[in-house]
């Protein structure tokens, strides 16, 4: 964690983060409402709303997932990161509400408890055109409220980073889930080619974004070919620039080399937080700083900065004819390692 | 994310980029056609018997409060055209239209000599064919709700005959 990080109080950025958010979403209802009737005057009242909060949800879905790839494929997205899970939790509570709207309308009014009906009444599974299409909200809305109800840094802390991001990629079900509900359910009867354009263009701008990060990462996580000795080219000297790293695939997983002050050290490239792209990160205040949410690390030990604990694996350097080479094989957690002095660099080695 | 998961998210897009498009495109194909109502679709409401010509002159037959407002459409290949209009609509289920040349009396069902001719439909004016040879202001209507099983109102067509000549 950063010396600043404050973990469950609220600070400027997370308020200014919220209040745009709120902002933008009230414009979004409120402009429905207004516009949604004059394009269909019949529209009844609690239609209106449950499309109103319905396509909010949907498209806030499609900001919260086109942030990642954006943020790796310029990083001036990255204050849309920092706060992200907020969105999440604020698209399940509008999830929630649509799903009670209709489940209101459309089945409380029978001889069966509304869940119930929403299950039983419609089982045309092998029409297109009838096929029970809140079943898919339904499975969706389920995966988004487990994803709110654990997205607390409490559970990232116990159920561990990786199980965690393994939990929260069910993101990507519950958006196919929704392409589904939408496709099968709105598509169906509201023909207008806008509408029809609008769920075509927001699955081509996901997958589309997702594949250019994706060829981005895999080209990273080519594994560099190893030495005699085991050990790991990574690059020239000068082609690390200072306060910033360069990362090598080696051992399994990416290591990130940091260049500050003169020196050289290499570290992890997973952040502890939330496994983020530390090698992407910079220097900050003579820290590793995660690009994502701030966390901080020692570059020479790979620790936290008091009180914090948080620990990574460090690596060996060594210089050959000007050529920086790394040790794949990790030392644990938090060992200190001599930073490599750069020769030539000021607070580096006389060349 | 550490390198199994970045794997896995990898592995995810890829059947995300096949599915998502697939399903899209099928969901679109597949959707059925329902044309918007327009003038031209006149033919499927008079395949359905609703009387589409504009009014003429009608007369208000029956008594209160089961009347009807009947037109006089003239003749198609031998067989007297009616148009009927329930005024107001008849709150029964299912009403079919008899004719018949006898009196059966209030509250007969009708018998089988009574020829069926169509139903109503609420408040709709709907076109009716008398059977063949049917003169002018010959026999009555019987309205009969089928899902009641009863005989809703009889209506003489004799008043009608001026009208008809
Ligand atoms: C139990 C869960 C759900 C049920 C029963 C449900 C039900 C419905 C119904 C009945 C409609 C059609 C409304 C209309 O055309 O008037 C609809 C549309 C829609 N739903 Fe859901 N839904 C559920 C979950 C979700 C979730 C989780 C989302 C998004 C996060 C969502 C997004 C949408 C969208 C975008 C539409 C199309 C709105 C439009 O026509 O503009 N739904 N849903
Ligand atoms: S600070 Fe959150 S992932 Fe690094």
């Amino acid at each position: 964690m950063s010396v600043s990080y404050k973990a469950v109080q609220w600070n400027r950025q997370k308020l200014v983060y919220d209040a745009v958010l709120l902002a933008a979403l009230g414009t979004y209802l409120v402009g429905f409402h207004q516009l949604a009737p004059r394009l269909d005057p019949n529209v009844e009242p609690m239609n209106l709303r449950m499309r109103a909060f319905g396509s909010a949800a949907f498209l806030l879905l499609h900001v919260v997932l086109s942030i990642g790839p954006l943020c790796r494929i310029d990083r001036r997205f990255l204050p849309l990161l920092y706060n992200r899970r907020h969105m999440g939790v604020v698209l399940c509570g509008l999830a929630l509400y649509h799903a009670d709207l209709a489940l209101t309308w459309y089945h409380a009014y029978g001889n069966l408890e509304p869940v119930v009906s929403l299950f039983v009444s419609n089982p045309a599974v092998g029409s297109v055109a009838r096929f029970p299409f809140e079943w898919l909200g339904a499975g969706a809305l389920a995966i988004l409220v487990l994803m709110a109800a654990t997205s607390h840094d409490f559970w990232l802390a116990n159920l561990t980073a990786p199980t965690w991001k393994a939990l929260h990629m069910g993101v990507y079900a519950a958006y196919a889930l929704l392409v589904g509900h939408v496709a099968l359910g709105a598509l169906q009867t509201n023909t207008h080619p806008g509408l029809t354009a609008g769920v075509v263009l927001g699955a081509l701008w996901i997958l589309g974004v997702h594949l250019v990060a994706a060829h981005r990462e895999r080209a990273a996580d080519t594994p560099a070919t190893a030495g005699a000795d085991g050990w790991v080219e990574v690059c020239a000297v000068g082609e690390i620039p200072e306060d910033r790293a360069r990362v090598v695939f080696a051992g399994g997983e990416r290591i990130a080399v940091f260049r500050y002050d003169g020196r050289l050290s290499a570290l992890s490239a997973v952040c502890q937080h939330q496994n983020g792209p530390l090698g992407e990160g910079r220097i900050v205040d003579g820290l590793v700083t995660c690009p994502w949410h701030g966390f901080q690390y020692r570059p020479d030990c790979g620790a936290a900065p008091e009180p914090f604990t948080e620990k990574l694996p460090t690596f060996d350097l060594a210089l050959r004819q000007g050529r920086v080479w790394v040790n794949p094989r990790p030392h644990p957690p938090g060992t200190p390692v001599e930073p490599l002095p750069v020769p030539g660099a000021p607070g580096g080695e006389a060349a | 994310m550490i390198h199994a998961r970045r794997r896995a998210h990898g592995r995810i897009f890829t059947v995300l980029a096949v599915a998502v498009p697939g399903a899209l495109l099928a969901s679109l194909l597949l959707r059925p056609e329902v044309p918007p109502i327009q003038g031209g679709d006149a033919a499927l409401l008079r395949a359905d018997g609703f009387a589409l010509a504009p009014p003429t002159e009608a007369r208000t037959l029956g008594a209160a409060p089961h009347t009807l407002v009947v037109e006089s459409l003239g003749d198609r290949d031998g067989r007297r055209v009616l148009a009927l209009r329930p005024e107001p609509a008849i709150l029964a289920p299912d009403v079919l239209v008899y004719w018949t040349d006898a009196d059966p009396g209030p509250d007969a069902l009708p018998t089988a000599d009574a020829t069926l001719l169509g139903s109503l439909s609420g408040a709709a004016r709907r076109e009716l064919l008398l059977p063949r040879g049917v003169g002018p202001g010959q026999g009555r209507l019987l309205l009969y709700s089928l899902s009641h099983q009863e005989v809703v109102a009889q209506v003489g067509l004799g008043a009608d005959a001026e009208a008809d000549r």
